[in-house]
């Protein structure tokens, strides 16, 4: 096993900068989860570190070796591929061995490790099946069973659940990371779905635009982003973000563009005169039927119930907010509420399209 | 049963089986009924079959015509294959190579041959000319008077004209194969020799099957290279069945013995392609 390390890494296509001089290390036997918008370059650093597209600069090291120039064939890396990749005219157990075989491995060395990771994987009944017999899911196997067949020194996962259907791929998320577990290899995983990051990774890298916005444990880019970016991609329902300015010099309030006053203690050491952002997850905001020293007004929008909890979407501060309470709601479209939010939650960004955190 | 009763599909494919009777199962079955019966159009029986069957030449027709076609399929495939999948890398230039590879295709068959047979002459073509400058041969070479060379001379114009078809219909078929395939038989330690033989030609498989027999049913009724260029000499060497046929017909004014071996010859084609189809055929489907 080993540690991957980036230093001032940069993709070029053309003058078009798709990396801007990333650093980054993954730790031996960590589970990174590379996660962005699409087009955020996330896909490209995968295949750099794969060695399957050309780096313009920097460098990048595997087990403390710079593989700039090394083929992929001999970084001792495993990819898993979005469509899975497998070979359409191979059964499953040559697609499995196929590495091996073309490293020359004698063939009962081959034959145990093939078996051994069909074991792991379940895949003995469909060892003679070829790729177009299987289900999604199979499939998604076969090509984890391909990696763990060559025993790497570093796996590498590109989008690898988006092709399967909702329950399947929360299924085969838990075995991915069932299987990180047991084999403790390092791992980069690249996702666009955000929640795939904050239930698998030990350590997630959020993208956007060939830059790194933030790299850290999933609760703690929950609990602290270090942007807007950050703060509205990780999460589900999104952050609530609205606009205002801080009431100086009371400081007792935050006043929405729209005029609504949330009352709260402001932080002291806020900065004065910039455009601030108040930030809420949508838990930590209260629905109360009356008004209260503490909460501002706000009309019921939508109500979904996903039955362990409910989405409030309301319209308040002149826009949308919404509220995840746990106890089944009765509120109808249009009703009037008030809404409380927990003051220690309560976060402030600069106002900037991708303003920073403020404080706290 | 009533018009109004009749499945309304037949309306729609009546007119092309119609103009399909006129133009296949008219001709097919006066052929057939030519090739029993006389000049006089009296019923002969077997005996136009028996003539054709026991001439001399037949023999060696049926040699020179599986020569031919195995000899012209082979190295057609071969340089498809190879230019195909030199024309699916990246390199300068590539789009202009690809339209220059479609020339020998593009150019009329006649043509073709006209500019071939003076190539190949033996005073005043290019090919002896370059052959003796370099000092491959001493004196010029017969290419199409020497009875040992005119059947690979004739091929090798053949897989010139043909190849480029080849070569876009595999350049199609690479094209329709998954990038991630390549990329992860890299990562699994292929070289280029491995992604040919373990990625390429598997996925093209189903392609080379098809073209396979397109080219098999084009080279046994190619008649124009070799009817331009040697006419089926010297001595009937590069005689092939087709043009044995035309000869027979149009030359002789035999047309009963001509029809008999068309009829031969049909069946033997349809022998060919029964065990052509139900070899690949089968292995397809599994």
């Amino acid at each position: 096993m080993a540690q991957v390390a980036l230093n001032k890494l940069v993709k070029r296509y053309g003058s078009y900068r798709a990396l801007h001089e990333l650093d980054m290390t993954v730790e031996d036997g960590e589970f990174v989860v590379l996660v962005g918008p699409s087009g955020c370059g996330k896909s490209t650093l995968l295949r750099m570190i794969a060695g399957l597209e050309e780096i313009s600069g920097g460098t990048i090291s595997i087990g403390g070796r710079v593989v700039n120039k090394v083929r992929p064939k001999e970084r001792d890396i495993a990819m898993v591929f979005q469509s899975y990749a497998l070979y359409p005219h191979m059964t499953v157990r040559k697609n499995m061995s196929f590495a091996l075989r073309l490293a020359g491995k004698p063939q009962s060395e081959i034959d145990t490790a093939v078996e051994h990771a069909a074991a792991i994987l379940g895949l003995e009944p469909l060892l003679d099946r070829k790729p177009k017999q299987l289900s999604g899911g199979q499939r998604q196997r076969v090509a984890m069973g391909r990696a763990i067949v060559r025993n790497p020194q570093v796996f590498l996962f590109d989008e690898p659940l988006s092709n399967l259907d909702a329950k399947l791929r929360v299924q085969m998320r838990a075995e991915i990371k069932e299987l990180h577990q047991r084999l403790g290899a390092t791992t980069v995983y690249v996702t666009h779905d955000q929640i795939e990051a904050m239930t698998m990774a030990d350590k997630i890298v959020v993208m956007r635009d060939g830059h790194i916005e933030q790299v850290g444990h999933p609760l703690d880019l929950y609990d602290r982003p270090a942007n807007r970016f950050v703060a509205g991609f990780i999460g589900s329902p999104a952050m609530n973000f609205v606009a205002g300015q801080l009431d100086r010099p009371e400081g007792q309030a935050f006043i929405a563009s729209d005029g609504t006053r949330i009352p709260l203690p402001l932080p002291p050491d806020l900065p004065k005169d910039v455009d601030v952002v108040l930030a809420i997850r949508p838990e930590e905001l209260t629905i109360v039927r009356q008004n209260s020293a503490m909460a501002f007004p706000a009309t019921v929008s939508v109500v979904e119930a996903t039955g362990p909890e409910t989405v409030v979407i309301a319209s308040a501060c002149g826009t949308r907010l919404s509220v995840v309470v746990k106890e089944r709601s009765r509120l109808r479209p249009g009703e009037m509420i008030w809404l409380h939010p927990q003051q220690d939650k309560v976060q402030f960004f600069e106002a900037t399209e991708n303003g920073r955190r403020l404080s706290v | 049963m009533t018009l109004r009763n009749i499945n309304p599909g037949i309306w729609f494919i009546l007119p092309t089986m119609l103009l399909l009777a006129a133009l296949i199962v008219y001709p097919m079955v006066s052929t057939a009924q030519l090739s029993v019966t006389d000049a006089n159009g009296a019923f002969a029986g077997m005996r136009n079959f028996n003539i054709a069957i026991s001439a001399p030449s037949t023999r060696l027709i049926l040699f020179n015509t599986a020569y031919y076609v195995i000899g012209s399929v082979v190295f057609q495939l071969l340089l498809g294959i190879l230019a195909g999948i030199l024309l699916n890398q990246t390199f300068a230039g590539r789009s202009l190579v690809r339209s220059l590879m479609l020339i020998p295709w593009v150019v009329p068959g006649i043509v073709a041959a006209m500019t071939w047979a003076w190539m190949f002459h033996t005073d005043y073509g290019i090919i002896n000319y370059m052959l003796m400058q370099v000092g491959i041969i001493a004196e010029p070479i017969g290419w199409l008077t020497n009875p040992n060379t005119v059947m690979p001379a004739l091929i090798a114009v053949n897989a010139w004209k043909m190849f480029p078809f080849v070569a876009v219909m595999v350049l199609a078929g690479l094209q329709s194969v998954p990038e991630e395939l390549y990329e992860a038989v890299r990562v699994d330690g292929a070289s280029f020799w491995h992604e040919i033989w373990h990625i390429m030609l598997p996925q093209l498989r189903p392609v080379l099957v098809s073209i396979t027999l397109l080219l098999t049913i084009w080279a046994l009724d190619g008649i124009t290279i070799i009817y331009s260029i040697t006419g089926g000499g010297p001595a009937n060497r590069s005689m092939i069945f087709p043009i044995q046929i035309y000869v027979q017909a149009f030359e002789y004014f035999e047309f009963n013995r001509a029809a008999a071996l068309s009829v031969v010859y049909f069946l033997f084609i349809c022998v060919i392609i029964v065990l052509y189809m139900r070899v690949f055929a089968a292995q397809e489907k599994d």
